[in-house]
């Protein structure tokens, strides 16, 4: 698992300098959270859907669907007992129209949570702690210390944890039963994590002062440089933002759900416009093809 | 009181310096005061000079660059979280620009033959490896003086043989001075140029260190060979008392190494017929038996052996923690009633795992565990607790949550259906039994790292138990505590406690087990009596048995080698 999520690092997004990686997966966020076009969510949850699939395989892409569908209905039966707008009546609940403009609408939301939700997944993967600590800590470097040092307390806390958990049941006390009698424990157990984790705090911030913490302003250490691949990457992804923003954001080829499904402007154009939204949200996949040591 | 009185020292450019004494003599304090931004405080009298000039007069960023400080704890060292950015650290606190910092990371990493970590998560690092990070990103920022303080009380033999090979290389390529306290000198001793041995809050003796040797009269810690050159040594020059050029003789053949203590063993022998050494066999056996108790011990161990129960039986345990490495792999092991058995082994050989897999809060892939000859399930069959097993962890920071030592022994009768007087009867009895009667009142926190150990012990001794589990009991104690807890443990065997432990600690296993066992590719490998375990080891065995197996290939421990020169002599 770690290793492959090293590797993927080598690849794609995960070459790409980070701020423009960052950047590049703010604008697909926000061009699939602005449009209700089901169109173009359909395409962005596709792109998404082809991107995660190229990082995790099939296998673990599948464990998503059903939360995917999940957020779906949800979102499609909740839209339906809220809004009662729409032409086309299903039935009626205590006088309140159920419709099927209401419905759709609702549907269309779910899609688009989902690519929200698939994007933010990538986000995750590929804007990784330690680039985190680079892009926090070239404006403001200690706050990307703070970062680094957190995300280096979560697996040691972790890791206590599980520690002060087998010290304890080795004593005996692995309570199973009782709801007070399990919390007890836990908070025992976390108590003594946490006064240990500070205790020793105490050491790390002697270290601290002795390497100079404080004695003046600090720099940031960094890894990444602008590429010329970078670069490339920016320009097209400027190049392919610009139409895609036209399409989703601009009115003439609004989609309105009521009081009945229509869509306005012309169509033809809307879908070469669509094209350049697809070519943007694909990105990723193509820069895997193309960027990379072991491409397939 | 004075914690330090008295000092003079000067240390010269690029002198590998050793601090050693007794616990609580100001080692720590003494150095501490060379770093004032981490100095403890208290009224200082008295000038402390880097280069000719007043510690004083440097401002923070020049002390900080010019004095590197490793301590005691390699992960609390750690600060970030990835190996660049440890290393990076100290030359971001001085505000260095990206180019240069490019560049000294990459030395430093040549320097270390760390390049394959830089990426790697500190988190992922073993002991060994934070403290050699931690040691590089100190080296990083060029300091003229480097401050260590008990650097390898943590790391298991072959990290910290790698950690003092490191320092001497710094010292040697570099010209660094280095200033190191220590307790565990068998490696480190023959490595430095300059030898300070303090006494109570004073500076005894300094010297070169085959000068202060002669003066030294620790019984433990010193290097082995150097140990058993002098008792010998002390007797020859006692019975030619007066020679002068005799006792500087000894001084100049003073052996500090293993290789040294060959070669002096060597000369001693070299006028003893080889006919005879081989037809010593018979006396060696006697010279054992002088030794007395623990073989004696063993004896009785193999006379009994098969009358006494088993305990603690794996078979065939198969673990991993994830589908790619096995961990355990067809894993036997029985152990019985009332021994210690010691189990040793590298870093991540699973000697952990294996205790895990005993309490089972790791489940093992197949296999059984039986305790008490009763099959093992699940966590819940497992005879945890009151008057059964109990798991000493390598931390005792895990057992601790109360604010008073007594408390905290207290709480390990907690639950218990015991009536209060009896409790507090034990817990006073326990108070004695382990020393630690006059520190009911303090936080564990605030006892020295011996104690915790002692005070985790005693925690789960109150629980009367029938098998002890031992996760490197040893680490990071002085000889003198590693001596009461041996014999703590030997009377609680005597009483039938039985002990499973799992230990880097080759002297003290030596000493102390009544059976060792080394743990490879996931197997318990040659579960033997002590002895025919290290004597018939030639790489993993005690310095004692290194420097004298041509000529006692049985003795292991330095009293067994010194009792067989004198038997020759």
């Amino acid at each position: 698992m770690v290793l492959r999520d090293k590797l993927l690092e080598r690849r794609g997004l995960g070459l790409i300098h980070p701020w423009f990686a960052f950047i590049y997966l703010v604008m697909a966020l926000i061009l699939t959270m602005c449009s209700v076009n089901p169109v173009l969510i359909f395409l962005s949850l596709f792109a998404s859907s082809l991107y995660e699939i190229h990082l995790q395989g099939w296998m673990k892409y599948i464990r998503y669907i059903p939360w995917l569908i999940l957020i779906i209905i949800i979102t499609t039966i909740g839209n339906m007992l809220i809004s009662h707008n729409g032409m086309h009546v299903l039935f009626l609940v205590n006088d309140n129209r159920i419709t099927v403009e209401a419905g759709m609408y609702g549907a269309v939301f779910g899609l688009m949570f989902a690519a929200a939700f698939l994007w933010c997944d990538i986000m995750q993967r590929m804007i990784t702690g330690e680039k985190l600590t680079f892009m926090f800590g070239s404006f403001a470097p200690s706050l990307g210390l703070v970062i680094s040092m957190t995300l280096h307390y979560i697996p040691m806390l972790r890791r206590r944890m599980n520690i002060v958990h087998n010290a304890q049941a080795g004593m005996g006390r692995n309570v199973r039963k009782g709801l007070f009698k399990r919390a007890r424990q836990w908070g025992k157990e976390f108590s003594i994590v946490i006064s240990w984790t500070l205790e020793n705090a105490i050491d790390t911030s002697q270290t601290m002062t002795a390497m100079g913490y404080g004695v003046g302003r600090r720099s940031s250490y960094s890894n990444y440089r602008i590429k010329t691949s970078d670069v490339i990457f920016l320009i097209i992804i400027v190049g392919l933002m610009v139409p895609s923003f036209i399409v989703t954001v601009f009115s003439g080829y609004k989609v309105y759900y009521y009081p009945t499904f229509g869509m306005m402007g012309d169509i033809y154009e809307m879908l070469i416009l669509s094209i350049f939204y697809l070519a943007y949200m694909l990105v990723p996949v193509l820069a895997s093809r193309i960027l990379g040591w072991n491409s397939k | 009181m004075s914690a330090l009185s008295g000092i003079n020292l000067g240390i010269d450019e690029g002198e590998f310096v050793l601090i050693c004494g007794p616990s609580g003599c100001g080692k720590t304090t003494l150095i501490k005061q060379l770093i004032p931004s981490i100095a403890p405080h208290g009224t200082l009298e008295g000038e402390i000079c880097l280069q000719g000039k007043s510690i004083e007069e440097y401002d923070d960023a020049t002390l900080a660059r010019e004095i590197g400080y490793v301590g005691q704890n390699p992960s609390s060292q750690m600060i970030t979280d990835k190996v660049w950015h440890e290393l990076a650290f100290g030359m971001e606190n001085l505000g260095l620009d990206n180019e240069t910092m490019q560049r000294r990371i990459a030395e430093i990493c040549e320097f270390f033959g760390m390049q394959s970590w830089i990426n790697r998560n500190v988190d992922s690092l073993s002991g060994g490896e934070m403290q050699m990070v931690h040691l590089a990103a100190v080296m990083v920022m060029e300091p003229g003086v480097l401050i260590l303080d008990e650097p390898i009380a943590q790391l298991d033999p072959l990290a910290a043989r790698n950690f003092l090979d490191m320092l001497n290389r710094i010292n040697t390529e570099l010209g660094t001075t280095i200033i190191v306290v220590e307790h565990h000198l068998e490696d480190v001793y023959g490595m430095a140029t300059k030898v300070v041995a303090m006494k109570r809050a004073c500076i005894d003796y300094v010297g070169n260190p085959r000068e202060v040797a002669t003066k030294l009269n620790y019984k433990s810690g010193l290097p082995t060979s150097l140990i058993i050159a002098k008792s010998i040594e002390t007797v020859d020059t006692a019975g030619s008392r007066g020679d002068k050029s005799d006792s500087n003789d000894v001084e100049n053949t003073l052996p500090l190494t293993v290789a040294e203590g060959q070669r002096w063993m060597a000369r001693r022998f070299a006028g003893v017929d080889k006919k005879k050494l081989d037809n010593n066999e018979d006396s060696q056996v006697n010279i054992q038996d002088n030794d007395g108790q623990s073989q004696t011990n063993l004896q009785d161990e193999n006379g009994k052996e098969s009358r006494r129960d088993i305990v603690l039986r794996m078979k065939e345990i198969g673990f991993g923690y994830d589908e790619y490495k096995a961990v355990l792999n067809d894993c036997n092991l029985d152990v019985h009633e009332g021994e210690i058995f010691a189990v040793m082994g590298g870093n991540g050989t699973g000697k952990s795992t294996l205790l895990s897999i005993l309490c089972q809060t790791l489940k093992q892939a197949y296999g059984t565990v039986e305790i008490f000859g009763k099959k093992i399930k699940s966590v819940k069959d497992a005879p945890l607790g009151f008057k059964g097993m109990v798991y000493l962890p390598q931390d005792p920071m895990a057992l601790f949550t109360e604010i008073t030592v007594s408390e905290e022994l207290e709480e390990a009768l907690h639950d218990l259906d015991i009536s209060v007087s009896d409790k507090k009867d034990s817990i006073t009895r326990m108070l004695y039994e382990v020393g630690l009667k006059g520190y009911e009142r303090l936080h564990p926190y605030d006892l020295s790292a011996g104690q915790k150990q002692v005070l985790a012990f005693a925690k789960l001794l109150l629980l009367e138990p029938r098998i002890i589990l031992m996760d490197e009991p040893t680490k990071g104690l002085d000889f003198d505590r590693k001596k009461e807890l041996g014999s703590m443990l030997r009377k609680l065997t005597e009483e039938g406690v039985t002990i499973l432990m799992v230990s880097h600690d080759i002297e003290f296993c030596a000493r102390y087990a009544s059976r060792c066992a080394l743990l490879h590719d996931g197997r318990v490998v040659s579960a033997l009596p002590r002895q025919e375990f290290f004597a018939g080891n030639k790489f993993f065995t005690t310095a004692s048995n290194r420097i004298a197996r041509r000529y006692a290939p049985k003795a292991i421990l330095p009293e067994e080698v010194i009792a067989f020169c004198k038997e020759e002599m």
